[in-house]
This record gives structure tokens, sequence and C-alpha cells, in this order.
């Protein structure tokens, strides 16, 4: 079983970040409010921000080692990355999206097709293959961010606020699909979120981000029960 | 105090509520007159040159010796200009649309030509390119760039290439960086993410700044006087055999001038509409 | 592209459009247009005497040749005309035109050839022209080939010309004075020039520009044009028996709002220091017969 371990130290702006997790299986959930520094961290595990120092382990691949001169480029990664509100590529199918990300990850010929058609079949999207992601409701959206992130074989998985775009009837519905596909999927996934409630429904784990450090890590009830602090208590509050 | 609130009952909204229909209605038509003072003023030259010129001079002006030669060279000299124009801008304002450093600099320098003169940009283009330039001490002896086909090409190039830059450019910057992210995310190599994410999303922009570059280079006039000169058949352009028309006969270089503005008028319509067939009606 | 379209229009009906062009143009060209002083018909002197504290005015037209000249009278003719507001315009000879027969408010005009003011006093609107200056033209060369040129005959075996587009005078003369050649430097002479020609500019200084930057390695402009960048190219004069030299006309504007000033500056122009400014510039004197 991968695991994505991170220490991270840098700075956005005037705000110093300090980060240290992991990820064995199951799902972090980072929640924090806006600014505390939670999208900085996805994008430095992501490797489109380069942190001033620390390391990134992915299983046994080292991603990032500033002592050791390490930073393994974006494209080679192998990290799912799901933005807020999914970043389809609007001028492309379902499936030709699908087809783009197996494409670029190397595969071709016969196994493009095999793979691209598990992974509509896998979310249960065969019937939107031929449609334009721009016709597809904000809940069909996602699960084509999904299959998409999926198709080629991440060994770790990165979502931003997947639940930001939805009202709340809606929000409540994808919610709980959402929590239960990610416990399914069984590989480290990481969600950041402002919503406490999104943390409690999503999250094995919790990590609460103030001001760019992380101030309480744990499971819901650990945290429930004894918060680190009157910020953690007040912000876990909000999810009631 | 309520102004002009609709939905309030009673004698005393009433009166509010006509003042404010009224101002609204002058407001309208404040800027509406603005705009079509502007639009007039656009017009009244073009109307002109249709206006005062018969059909007649329009056939004859088809006739006139300088024509063919000079629309067959501003079609072959525009094409290629417009070809360099996409190949290498293109790359260029891709580039420049995702770098973080420095694009205000090369984006101001890439801007001058559309602000200096264009006599001065062709005298620029001599000092760089002419036969007494650094570049010059290599060329062949007795060869030139000036007064060739290709300088012709070159000085189009320079004058128009910032209309397409600058289109280009703000096309790119209007892709949401999370599609190129996801697109890396997946190991998408840079020139990928270049042809299948950049170009398609920037398309309509890209064609509609390949079209106002077009159209400049197809007017382009100063710059090419200087740098490639006025010879019939290799250098003279359509705007060029205008202005040689006119020190002769008038009529002429009016006929000359509705010619280039339906073949620019024809090729406007031609793209947009191209571009709309494109867009299948979807977006826009 | 649209400042083309613009000088195109309003030059081909009589009257609308062009009738506000020519208000526009006579107001840019005369700011104010107070009544003309009083002037009697004493002598200059006295004239100006009786002026002393009044503003004089007067608007002249000149072809672009004359710059440099016209600035130099213009020194001359203010020692004995202190008050008086002297404004050019200078441009092409066929734009002046065109300015003046759509109403430009203008006291004096000066033209760079025969033909344009012939036209406009037919039309009656310049009184009396007179030749006032003749400009020969000569062959200018570019430094780098100026050891190659001592005349006319060198002209084919060089790689880049450039002349005037034959519509505008210097590009008329010249292929005049290439024809001219034919007779003694073989009846291909003409011919052979053509075959070198690299460029048809639509005026002199273009031409000279051409060659001064070295693109081209001769051209033909006016004496005029060559001695303002005498120091940046070799100038070869063409012989008298092959030469057409361009006679230059000034006139009163039948119009004028000053016409008794415009009288003065015109015999100041053909007096001996005003002739011996021209002179200094490049220009030839009148032929003899014109003067009288």
């Amino acid at each position: 079983m991968t695991a994505l371990r991170a220490r991270l130290g840098g700075r956005i702006g005037a705000l110093p970040l300090e980060f240290e997790l992991e990820v064995a299986r199951g799902t972090l959930a980072v929640v924090g409010p806006n600014g505390a520094g939670k999208t900085s961290l996805l994008l430095m595990l992501l490797g489109a921000l380069q942190p001033a120092n620390g390391r990134i382990e992915l299983g046994d691949r080292v991603l990032f080692d500033s002592d050791a001169g390490i930073d393994v480029p974006l494209e080679d990664r192998r990290l799912g990355y799901v933005p807020q509100e999914y970043a389809l590529f609007p001028h492309l199918s379902v499936q030709d999206n699908i087809r783009f990300a197996l494409r670029s990850s190397g595969v071709a010929g016969p196994e493009l097709e095999a793979r691209a058609r598990e992974a509509l079949a896998e979310l249960k999207l065969e019937r939107f293959a031929e449609r334009r992601v721009t016709a597809l409701s904000g809940g069909e959206q996602q699960r084509v961010a999904l299959a998409r992130a999926l198709s080629v074989r991440p060994q770790a998985l990165l979502l931003d606020e997947p639940l930001a775009a939805f009202d709340i009837a809606a929000r409540r519905e994808t919610r709980a699909f959402l929590a239960e596909y990610l416990q399914r999927l069984d590989l480290p996934t990481l969600v950041v979120t402002h919503d406490a409630g999104d943390a409690q429904a999503l999250g094995q784990q919790i990590a609460v981000l103030e001001a760019g450090r992380i101030v309480q890590c744990g499971t819901w009830q650990e945290l429930d029960a004894r918060p680190a602090s009157r910020f953690v208590r007040e912000f876990l509050r909000g999810a009631a | 105090m309520t102004r002009g609130s609709d939905t309030g009952p009673g004698r005393r909204a009433a009166p509010s509520a006509r003042a404010a229909r009224r101002r609204q209605r002058v407001e309208h038509s404040v800027l509406a007159g603005a705009g079509l003072l502007l639009l007039a003023f656009m017009a009244a030259p073009l109307l002109g040159l249709f206006a005062t010129a018969s059909f007649r001079d329009f056939v004859a002006g088809l006739q006139h010796p300088l024509v063919w030669p000079a629309l067959r060279l501003s079609l072959i000299t525009t094409s290629a200009s417009l070809a360099v124009v996409v190949a290498l801008g293109t790359p260029l304002a891709w580039v420049l649309a995702r770098a973080q450093r420095a694009t205000r600099l090369v984006e101001t320098v890439l801007e001058l030509p559309i602000v200096i003169p264009p006599a001065v940009a062709g005298i620029a283009l001599l000092l760089a390119f002419g036969r007494r330039s650094l570049l010059g001490a290599l060329y062949p002896p007795g060869w030139s760039l000036s007064f060739t086909t290709s300088a012709v090409v070159l000085a189009q190039v320079f004058v128009s290439a910032p209309f397409f830059v600058q289109a280009a450019l703000s096309a790119f910057r209007r892709i949401d960086p999370h599609l190129l992210l996801v697109a890396r995310s997946f190991g998408a190599h840079p020139l990928r993410v270049f042809a299948r994410v950049g170009l398609p999303l920037a398309a309509p922009g890209l064609l509609a700044g390949a079209l106002l570059s077009w159209a400049r280079a197809l007017g382009e006039f100063g710059a090419t006087l200087m740098f490639a000169g006025n010879l019939e058949g290799k250098t003279q352009t359509l705007p060029l055999a205008i202005y040689t028309a006119m020190e002769a006969d008038l009529r002429a270089a009016q006929s000359l001038s509705i010619v280039l503005v339906v073949l620019a008028l024809l090729l406007l319509v031609g793209v947009r509409a191209l571009l709309r067939s494109l867009d299948g009606g979807e977006v826009r | 592209m649209s400042w083309l379209l613009l000088r195109v229009i309003g030059m081909k009906r009589p009257f609308s459009r062009r009738a506000c062009l020519g208000a526009l143009l006579g107001a840019l060209a005369c700011k104010s247009e107070a009544p003309a002083p009083a002037t009697s018909t004493a002598t200059p002197a006295a004239a100006a005497a009786a002026q002393a504290a009044a503003k004089e005015e007067l608007v002249v037209f000149a072809a672009a040749s004359l710059r440099d000249a016209f600035g130099n009278l213009k020194a001359e003719f203010k020692r004995t005309h202190p008050n008086l507001e002297l404004t050019f315009n200078f441009a092409g000879t066929q734009e002046l035109r065109a300015q003046l027969e759509h109403g430009a408010v203008v006291d004096v005009f000066a033209s760079a050839d025969q033909k344009s003011m012939d036209q406009l006093e037919s039309a009656s609107r310049v009184r009396k022209p007179a030749i006032f200056a003749r400009n020969e033209p000569v062959i200018v060369v570019a430094q780098e080939q100026a050891s190659k040129v001592s005349g006319l005959a060198d002209l084919p075996a060089l790689d880049k010309l450039v002349i005037g587009v034959p519509d505008v005078p210097i590009g008329r003369y010249t292929e005049q004075i290439l024809s001219n050649a034919n007779k003694t430097l073989g009846a291909d002479f003409s011919s052979r020039v053509q075959k070198k020609i690299a460029s048809r500019e639509l005026d002199a200084r273009q031409v000279l520009a051409k060659v001064m930057l070295g693109e081209a390695d001769a051209g033909v402009v006016y004496r005029t044009d060559a001695n303002s960048a005498h120091d940046k190219l070799a100038v070869v004069s063409i012989p008298a028996d092959m030469n057409v030299v361009a006679e230059y006309p000034l006139a009163v504007v039948a119009a004028a709002p000053h016409p008794a000033l415009a009288e003065e500056w015109l015999n100041f122009v053909l007096s001996p220091a005003g002739q011996e400014l021209l002179g200094q510039a490049g220009f030839l004197p009148p032929a003899v017969a014109a003067l009288q």
C-alpha cells in the first residue's frame, strides 16, 4: 500500500506555511477557512508550486526533496488531480476527456479503448459517453472528473473543494456518493475543503489548517472530543 | 428616499416612477446618441467612397493597369506574412501567457509597432536589415533585402504581428489554468498541452486575431514604401498602387480603393461566417 | 487606411464635403480673419513704419522643396517687417493645389511645377504668376558607390537605382532626361537603366532617403535636395544638354486677404537679396526671359 507523506515549508505572500501530513489509506480532509493555505498545500503536493524546503514521498518514490535537490515534475508524479469545478475540457466529449487523459499517460491502441470503457463503466457514465461535458449536471461532471483522473491509475488522489459548486440539496446527495465512493476506492486521498460538514463526511482523518499550519489532526471524534484550541472547536461547530 | 420603485403603490409613487422612466429614456438616448455619432463618422468616408463612384468607375478601376499586379502581389505577400505571424506568434503568445516575469516589458515592446508611424517603422527596418546594418555586412555582395518582395512581407509582419499576438495572448490567458494543470497531471507534455488544450480552446480568439492582423497587413503602406520601395509586380502592393495612382488620376485611385475595400469586406465576412459555422452555434 | 480613404473622397464632387474640408483647411492655415491692415501704396518701409505697432499676417503655401530656402527668406524679410506673422504651409505641390481649390485662405502660392500653376491661373485662382527660381535634377550616389559614378553613363553599371514615379514631377523629368541621353549614350541607354530600377518613389525626398541610407546605389533628385544632404552622399551633375530643369512659379492668390503684403513678399523673393538666398539653397535663377 502506497502512502503519501509530506513535510513542507514555504511562504505564500506574507503567509508562512508549514505542513506535515501522512495519508496512508482512506481520505484525509484538510479543512480550514479561506486563506489558511489549503490550496497552496495541494498545489505543492501536485507539483504546481515549489515549496521552499521539505520532502514529499509517495510510497517508495521521492517526489520532492529540497536537500537532495529532487523535484519530480508534475507530469511524472502520477497524482490524480480534481480541481474545484473539475476543469473538464469543454471542447471534448465525455469519452474524449477520458481518452485525452489516457493518451497523455502513454496508453494507446486497443488498451486505450478498453480502459476508457472501463473508466466510464466504473462511474456509470456509459450513456453520457458522446455528450459534451458542458451539457452535464454538476454531479455528472464530478463523476466525469473522477473517472478521468482515475483512468490513468494514479497513486494518490487530490480533490480541491469537490462540493463547492453545489447548492444545499444537491450537496447532500453528492457528498454521500463521494464519501461512499472514496471509501471503496482504497487510494490515498486528500480532500481540501472549507466546509467542516464536508470534512466530517469525507475524511477518515481531518487536518485543521489555520494561517498556514496544521493546528490539529485526528478523526472527527477525536477532534470533537478534545479540540486543541478555541479555533478548532468553533470551526467544527460549523458542521452542525 | 426611493428612486422610481415601480412596485410602490399609492399616489405618491406615481410621479417619481414617471420621472425615473423619463430619466432612463434620456440616459439611454444620450448613450445611443454618442454611439451613433461615432458610427456615422466611421461610415461617412466609406459611404463617400462608394457613393461618389459609379459601377462603371469601379469596373474601370479594375481595368487599370496597376490593379492586377498589385492585387496579386497583395494577396501573395499578405498570405505569406500571415503564415509567418501565426506560425511564430502563436507559440510566442502561449509562452508569454504562461510566463511569470518580464511579460509586461515584452508586451510593451510588442505593442510599439502599433503606435509608431509606419514610415518610422520602415526606417527602423532599414536600419536593422538594410545594407548598412550589422546584418547587412553578412549579405552577399550586391544583394540586399530592401526592394525585394521578401521586404514587403517583413514590413507586413512587423506592423501586423502585434495585432495577432495581442489577440492570441488574451485568448490564451482566458483559458482556465486548472485545465492545463489537469492535463499535465495526466502526464501530458508541453507540446501536447499546447496543441490539444491551448490551441482548440483559444481557436476563436486566434482566428479573430489572425483576421485583424491580415487586414492590417493588407492595408500596410508606410513601412512598405520605406523598406521595400514601390516597383510594379515586385513591391507595389495595392495600397502603394492606390497612392501612385492618386498622383496621376484621383478617379483611378478611388476605384482602386473600392477594390481594396470590397476585397477586405468579402474576406472579413467570409471568415466571420466560417468562424460561426465552426462554433456550431453552441458557444456564443 | 482610413486616412487614405478620407483623402480620396472629398476630392471628387465639387460641393458639400468639399466646402467643409476647404473651410477646415482655411481655419487651420489662418487663425484669424481680421481685416487686412490698411496698407497704402506707400513704400514698404513707410508702410512698416505706419503699422509699427499693428500685427501683420501673411500665409504662404509653398512646395516642400522650398522649406529651407523660404525659412531663410523669412528671417531676412522679417527685418523690415518686425510685426509680421508669416505662416508657411509646405507640402507637395499637388496637395497644396487641391487645398487651394477647396477654399484654403492663402496669400501666396509657390509651386514646384508650371502645370499646377497654369491650372490655377486658368481657374482665376491666382494672379500673374512669375518664375522665381529653377531647380535642376542631379544624380545622387550612395557613398559606397561614389567612386564608380562620374556621369549618367555610369548608371547602368550599378545594381539598384531609385527614381521618382512618372506621375510626379521629379519622375517625369527623370524619364525625359533618360530619353534625352539615348541620343548620346546609345539608343538602349534608357532601357538599360530601367532594368536596374529597384523602386519608383512618390517624391524626391523618398528617393534621397533611399540613397542616403545606402539602400539604393543612386537616384535622381533636385539639386536643392542633394544640397541638404551633401555630406552623406555624392552629387553628380547632369550635362545641360540632357537635363530638364524644373521652373518654380510664384503668384499672389486671387482671394488673398492681404494682397499688398503678398505683393511685397513676391517682390522680395524676386529681389537680388531673395535670389541670393535661393541660390545658397541650390536654386538656379530664373531664365533671363522669364524675369522680364
